[in-house]
């Protein structure tokens, strides 16, 4: 292995962010002289396509399997682009010109330029942050996605609520940071590399009864760091206040991105990904899976219970967002033991399905929510959808499977995503089993209370008469993003084999 | 300097980690939470470049490793970014408010 | 699997085809069940030859998942049931609602509820079965909630979701443990090993949760109060799901778990104790009723408390009973329901106190509800009749307990004959009443279904070979486990099944002549009626709703500052569970060996620390802070880390600045006064010490460790191909990411940027202040014309002073 040629490829890997950041740079500039927001989300889909193209070429001139034709992680690149990183990659392009059809006519004119660069960082903080093997370029690109996140939560609205819900991201969002900071300086005094392969691979190498007790602190560390982005329990506490706060576009980009980064953030530091021939997420100790037991049924349960009572849609959809990450962690709390008897289905690649599955799905419900909406009358309650099936018949057929999958009926994504993580967690065979058990009774006890809160929804559009009418002209980029997030969910549910292999591939089981 | 200095460090580093977010959870002003953040910061900066300096190989060695200082610098930098956004989300709160008591945001929740 | 699918997608299309087809509709989607039940009907030879029928859906081969259905005797009765009532009953609400606006949607959730409930019978995998099983009590609840501006309506509909959903979650459990115990989730499975699971240790709460699903959905005592208010609905819904189909899914469901779970003491002591005390008590309820569907809501009340009697006594002679009154009772009952809907309908009351003689203007319709009125009391040559004597002839051969069911069978057996008399006599008979509208004979959609319903009941009656061996055998072979032939006939010769069938006619025909003077004894008992379990859920609904109010509120306050503590606190919380876990502290720091510099530097960082937090001066908690700032600019130097060092200064000097600048503009904040809140910050600071000592006593643990090391020593190095390697490649990579910070930095410049350009645009509401907060205006108004960093406070579009706050805002600066 020649380092030179391996540092060449460095900069090679990062290239569509490299062009993202750039272009946005571009874009926050160039924003001063042209003040049109179809102008420049044109643009921005157009910076996506040249990410995505660039991110496509290297696999174009190798046709055969791309999925494996990619490098393992190693000890000296300080990012990697293996498949965990390529999915979430495309993922991340997916979900970024969903989000960029989405706030189509959601911004304002003199701000378009300032939210779209910012959301082209974002972008490629999500990428940046599903490549890193390194914990400085880990913190980089979670950074890359917080600030621009804070410009955008204060350039979108500019209402008490929408000032109050920046602010109180902003500071919960800055103390996360510290715990992860501070996590990830033991991590590196532990080992005395911030290179993540290097680290986990000596962290494997001791026994893990004699596990300094400081690895053990950091695990706890990152876990509440980490907790902050996918909103586990009990560092979910922002997001209803401000998704409620802020405007539909940023509440989606909310659900979304920083999940996603989170997840891959978790998978990587905490040994989810390329477990060789150890059991994954335990170099940091077999304390992991239980302390993901308990942060999972936390979650699903206060997710789920706060849930019931509440009347605004955006506060239903944050504390689904809590419930979906609790069952998500879930995964990750069975995956050491599944790697342990080689399941079917992993638990890290549960994870990565239900990610994509949760993504498309709340992005849909956010942009349906969004395309309803006009500023004069905003759709803000239950009461404010009911009878949408009379007037917009499609958009509400669209919702009613976002709905359904976040229930979790089969056919749509929710379900296959469900059931993966739950098959999972009733597979446990060895003498924890009685534990994982009940992890899946709390889980399958929470699916089914949930459905509660979903179908009043659906019950709203399809039962009852308008309260106002909804005259909302049509707009194709909205539909456009309410469609795609609609055939990605109805697709997974129905033919779910090839994401769940490219996710099992991801995480290398 | 016997390795056990480190341990100073490190216990420095708790110390301000600690000190900070009590600050944080404790003013009811918006700058005070951002001080805490500061402290916060400050301690995980110790912590790595105290690692970066005392960390030695098994032959009692010292290793330089760089990159400590190449994350405690990273960390300041951004923690300057992040307090520009921060002042100028909290003029804006004063705006709204007229006060910078973090405990009359309360109008969400529920 | 297509059957269930095409029910689905027609339920889709059915508000489009109403709206193009109109009046026709109806007729048109009852083609959709009737070519499913021909279908199925398809099946009924190879069913009764032993074969069962199997179709799977292969979803995720990967994992062998696949959804599968699977079609026996028990389902293909359930299957034609379904398939054929359906018809009529779409063909009936085609008359019954003709002209209604919501017509359409009616049709699509009718069709949506036939698909679902073929699903659930067909369905071979326990979950499948849950799933359809919760879309069945879904479509139920927006049928019964189709009249959405009757507050009453939702309500009941709400009601009988929340206790069928309820059970639902029980049975999920129950299932799942069932699953968990026999190793697979497949009924065909489950049924095919011999594993039994009635010994293991898990079998009572497995029993009492599926129970508990099956007793709510079947509405068995005292789970029965939602089947009455469920009869808000439109009346051809009651008839199908709330008498023919879905309230049977309860006995469905035991009857298909018989085989696994039946025959034990706790399901004979269960099962029958729960049936009889239902069929009882809907018997008696049903007679004090004055309403023709609430008499025959508590009577089916009472038919499936019949049921569940049978099927918890479980011989296989209770079995072959249990099958054949459910067959006769979908018949006469579904008919029954659907005259009351034509009386309903054609005279506007159901009341039956206020009808009377209706045979001279309704002739069809007095016909088809005499033969279903028959029927229902059990007279000769009905199917019922044959079922009743069944009935009889099981329960008194019951172990144990046929002295005391048999009475109480013979006393359900009158009740039935007064039900009957009440709803399908009385009307008719007698003197004409007035009604609210003047009666004439129903059109053809409405007489259609009632006629064919109560027709082949006479007619399997008359020969009960065209159903013993086609469809009641496979379905009593599925049931009892092993292959059953079913004889039936009308005439068993003198027996004591038919003397206890004349008794309970004649006591019937008694009571049924003393209806009023039942119905005033019933009076007096109402206080006792209204004390039921319908006003504990009530009450418990409240309760629950506060509950969760109380919650919700609690936790989600609002305030930022609870917020962050509860994180720190778990934090906290969390490293101290995982300290004393690992019950092994490392020994105390060595405070020796400490250099000057170094001691003071730290006490230093320590006071200004200190300082920092505790300070009542805001300039001098920044000083403080600057201060520590620059100590740790200080041990950066010691370090031997100049270019951090550097930075740091040139970083904290910028933040004190503009933390004085800020703070200029600011007023004071209140200080923290209260006894609670003190109280609070008291327990949080003992959780902060906790924490605290934690991690000072940690940092003595910290050793370089020499496994880790040594393996470094072995791999590490040699991989990135020596140290000094290692160096250049970090130079490098550093330089990517400087790159990306300045990114961030761009990006944060520009935000500060943008946002100072908002405020110029947002200055108009910014002053949106409440009226308490008003003396903090006076303190910031004499600042306004202050020029400085922060235009904020008056708006004044001053951007460069702001961006001086970011090193690397130029562009902010620029404009």
């Amino acid at each position: 292995m020649n380092p030179t040629v391996e540092l060449a490829n460095v900069y090679l890997l990062a290239l569509p962010e490299i062009v993202l950041t750039l272009s946005a740079c571009l874009l926050f500039l160039a924003g001063t002289f042209r003040q049109n927001r179809h102008f420049w989300a044109m643009k921005s889909l157009g910076i996506l396509g040249a990410a995505a193209f660039i991110l496509a070429l290297p696999f174009y001139r190798q046709p055969v399997d791309p999925l494996f034709a990619l490098q393992a992680p190693n000890m000296v690149q300080p990012i990697v682009l293996d498949r965990l990183a390529l999915l979430l990659k495309i993922v991340a392009l997916i979900g970024g010109a969903v989000l960029v059809l989405f706030s189509w006519n959601e911004v304002s004119d003199d701000l378009a330029a300032e939210y779209h660069a910012c959301l082209l960082v974002i972008i490629a903080g999500v990428g940046l942050s599903a490549m890193a093997n390194d914990l400085i370029i880990l913190f980089l690109a979670l950074e890359m996605i917080s600030i621009p996140t804070y410009v955008i939560l204060y350039l979108q609205k500019t209402d008490l609520g929408a000032r109050e819900a920046a602010a109180k991201y902003f500071l919960l969002s800055v103390f996360s940071t510290g715990l992860l900071l501070f996590g990830f300086s033991y991590l590196y005094g532990l080992c005395g590399t911030t290179n993540i392969t290097a680290l986990l691979d000596g962290l494997r190498s001791t026994d893990a009864g004699r596990l300094p007790l400081i690895a053990l602190v950091a695990l706890v560390m990152v876990v509440a760091g980490l907790g902050f982005k996918i909103t586990a329990v009990p560092f979910h506490f922002y997001a209803p206040d401000v998704y409620q706060g802020t405007s539909l576009t940023s509440a989606a980009l909310l659900a979304f991105v920083p999940k996603v980064a989170g997840f891959a953030a978790l998978l990587r530091v905490l040994d989810f990904v390329w477990p060789g021939n150890r059991p994954p997420g335990v170099a940091l100790g077999t304390q992991a899976p239980i302390l993901f037991w308990i942060l999972a049924a936390m979650t699903m349960t206060v997710g789920n219970v706060l849930a019931l009572l509440q009347d605004n849609l955006k506060r239903i959809l944050a504390y689904s967002s809590v419930a979906h990450a609790g069952y998500m962690l879930i995964g990750l709390a069975t995956a050491p033991e599944l790697a342990h008897q080689a399941a079917a289905v992993g638990g890290g690649q549960a994870v990565v399905f239900y990610l994509v599955s949760y993504g498309a799905m709340t992005v849909g419900a956010f942009a349906v929510l969004a395309y309803l909406s006009t500023p004069q009358a905003p759709i803000e309650t239950v009461d404010d959808l009911a009878g949408v099936s009379r007037s917009h018949p499609a958009v509400a057929l669209m919702m009613a499977i976002f709905l359904f999958s976040l229930i979790g009926m089969p056919l749509t994504a929710g379900f296959a995503g469900k059931f993966f993580l739950f098959l999972g967690a009733l597979e446990v065979r060895p003498e924890q089993a009685v534990l994982f058990r009940c992890l899946a009774l709390i889980a399958a006890l929470n699916a089914a209370a949930g459905a509660w809160y979903y179908l009043r929804i659906i019950a709203a559009m399809y039962l009852r008469t308008p309260l106002r009418a909804i005259d909302k002209p049509a707009t194709w980029p909205g539909l456009a993003a309410i469609a795609v997030c609609a055939a990605i969910t109805v697709a997974l549910g129905v033919y779910p084999t090839p994401l769940l292999q490219a996710a099992k591939a991801a995480v290398g089981q | 300097m016997t390795p056990i200095t480190l341990n100073h460090y490190l216990a420095l580093g708790a110390v301000l980690f600690v000190c900070g977010v009590l600050c944080m959870a404790t003013k009811r002003n918006a700058i005070g939470v951002l001080m805490g953040v500061e402290l916060v910061l400050n301690g995980a900066n110790i912590n790595f470049v105290a690692f970066a300096y005392y960390l030695r190989d098994p032959q009692g060695n010292a290793v330089f490793l760089v990159e400590g200082q190449v994350f405690a610098l990273f960390v300041i930098v951004l923690a300057a970014a992040e307090a520009a956004i921060a002042l100028a989300i909290v003029l804006n709160f004063y705006n709204n408010h007229l006060t910078v008591d973090v405990d009359t945001a309360e109008e969400l929740k529920g | 699997m297509t059957a269930v699918l095409s029910g689905f997608v027609l339920a889709l299309v059915a508000p489009g085809l109403y709206r193009r087809a109109r009046a026709g509709a109806g007729w048109l989607l009852a083609l959709l069940p009737l070519g499913l039940a021909g279908y199925f009907g398809s099946y009924t030879e190879a069913v009764a030859a032993g074969e069962t029928v199997r179709a799977s859906y292969s979803w995720a081969p990967a994992l062998g998942v696949d959804l599968s259905f699977c079609l026996d005797g028990l389902s293909l009765l359930f299957a034609l049931l379904i398939t054929g009532i359906g018809a009529l009953i779409l063909i009936y609400a085609g008359g019954y609602l003709s002209g209604h606006p919501q017509l359409g949607r009616l049709y699509a959730f009718l069709l949506l509820f036939m698909a679902s409930m073929l699903g659930l019978v067909l369905a071979d995998n326990l979950l499948a079965l849950f799933v359809f099983w919760e879309l069945t009590s879904l479509s139920s609840y927006l049928l019964i909630g189709f009249d959405h501006e009757r507050a009453e309506a939702r309500a009941a509909a709400l009601q009988a979701l929340l206790v069928t959903g309820g059970g639902g979650l029980a049975l999920l459990a129950g299932l799942l443990l069932l699953g968990q115990a026999g190793g697979s989730l497949e009924l065909s499975v489950l049924l095919g090993q011999p594993h039994d699971l009635r010994g293991h240790p898990l079998y009572l709460p497995m029993l009492l949760l599926v129970l508990l699903g099956a007793f709510t959905k079947s509405a068995q005592f005292p789970f029965h109060f939602w089947l009455p208010g469920a009869m808000a609905a439109p009346t051809p819904i009651s008839a199908y799901l709330h008498s023919a189909t879905m309230v049977k899914a309860g006995v469905y469901l035991l009857a298909r778990l018989h085989p696994l779970l039946g025959g034990t003491d706790a399901w004979h002591a269960l099962v029958t104790g729960f049936g009889a005390a239902t069929m009882l008590a809907g018997g008696l309820l049903a007679v004090t009723q004055t309403d023709l569907k609430r008499i025959l809501a508590y009577s089916t009340v009472s038919a499936l408390g019949t049921l569940v009697l049978l099927l918890g006594i479980g011989t296989s002679a209770a079995v072959t009973a249990a099958l054949v009154f459910l067959l006769a009772h979908a018949l006469y009952k579904g008919a029954l329901f659907l005259v009351a809907g034509a009386l309903d309908h054609e005279t506007g009351t159901r009341d039956v106190r206020q009808l009377g003689g209706l045979w001279r203007t309704m002739p069809v319709t007095a016909a088809a509800a005499g033969l279903a009125a028959l029927s229902l009391a059990g007279f000769a040559p009905f199917l019922s009749f044959i079922g009743k004597e069944l009935v009889f002839e099981a329960v008194w051969a019951a172990p144990g307990a046929g002295f005391i069911l048999a009475p109480a069978a013979v006393l359900a057996g009158a009740l039935f004959v007064v039900t009957a008399g009440l709803t399908g006599v009385r009307p008719f008979w007698g003197a004409p009443r007035a009604t609210p509208r003047p009666p004439h004979e129903a059109p053809l959609s409405l007489w259609l279904g009632p006629v064919l319903l109560a027709g082949s009941g006479l007619l399997f009656g008359l020969w009960p070979a065209l159903v013993a061996a086609q469809l009641v055998s496979p379905a009593v072979t599925a049931v009892v486990g092993h292959p059953q032939h079913v004889l039936l006939a009308l005439w068993h010769g003198f027996n004591l099944a038919l003397a206890l069938s004349g008794v309970s006619l004649v006591l019937g025909l008694a009571l049924y002549l003393g209806w009023n003077a039942i119905r005033r004894a019933s009076a007096c008992l109402e206080p006792l009626l209204n004390r039921g379990p319908a006003m504990w859920y009530e009450v418990a609904l409240r309760g629950l709703n506060r509950l969760a109010q109380g919650q919700t509120r609690l936790l989600q306050s609002g305030y930022l500052r609870y917020y962050l503590m509860i994180v720190l606190v778990a934090t906290a919380g969390l490293t101290g569970a995982t300290l004393v876990r690992r019950g092994r502290l490392a020994s105390p720091v060595d405070w020796s060996g400490l250099s000057f510099y170094d001691a003071g530097l730290a006490l230093l960082i320590l006071l200004a620390t200190a300082a920092a937090v505790l300070a009542r001066s805001r300039l001098a908690a920044i000083a403080a802070l600057g201060v520590v700032g620059y100590s740790v600019a200080l041990v950066f130097v010691l370090f031997g880390a100049p270019d951090v060092a550097m930075t740091q200064f040139l970083v904290e000097t910028l933040t004190v600045i503009l933390f004085v600048l800020v703070f200029y503009h600011l007023p004071e904040s209140p200080a923290v006064s209260h006894t609670l809140a003190r109280l609070r910050d008291a327990l949080l600071a003992a959780a902060v010490g906790v924490l605290m000592t934690g991690l000072v006593l940690l940092a003595g643990d910290v050793q370089y460790h020499p496994p880790i090391s040594a393996y470094f020593a072995e791999h590490s190095l040699a991989d990135a191909h020596g140290r000094n390697l290692v160096n250049v490649i970090l130079v490098d990579f550093r330089g990517l990411d400087t790159l990306g910070e300045i990114t961030v930095l761009a990006v944060a410049g520009v935000g500060v940027y943008a946002l100072l350009k908002l405020r110029v645009g947002a200055q108009g509401h910014s002053a949106a202040g409440s009226t308490e907060v008003q003396p903090a205006r006076t303190d910031a108004a004499p600042l306004e014309p202050e020029p400085g960093p922060v235009p904020a406070v008056n708006g004044a579009p001053q951007d460069g002073g702001l961006a001086l706050a970011n090193p690397a805002a130029e562009e902010g600066g620029g404009r």
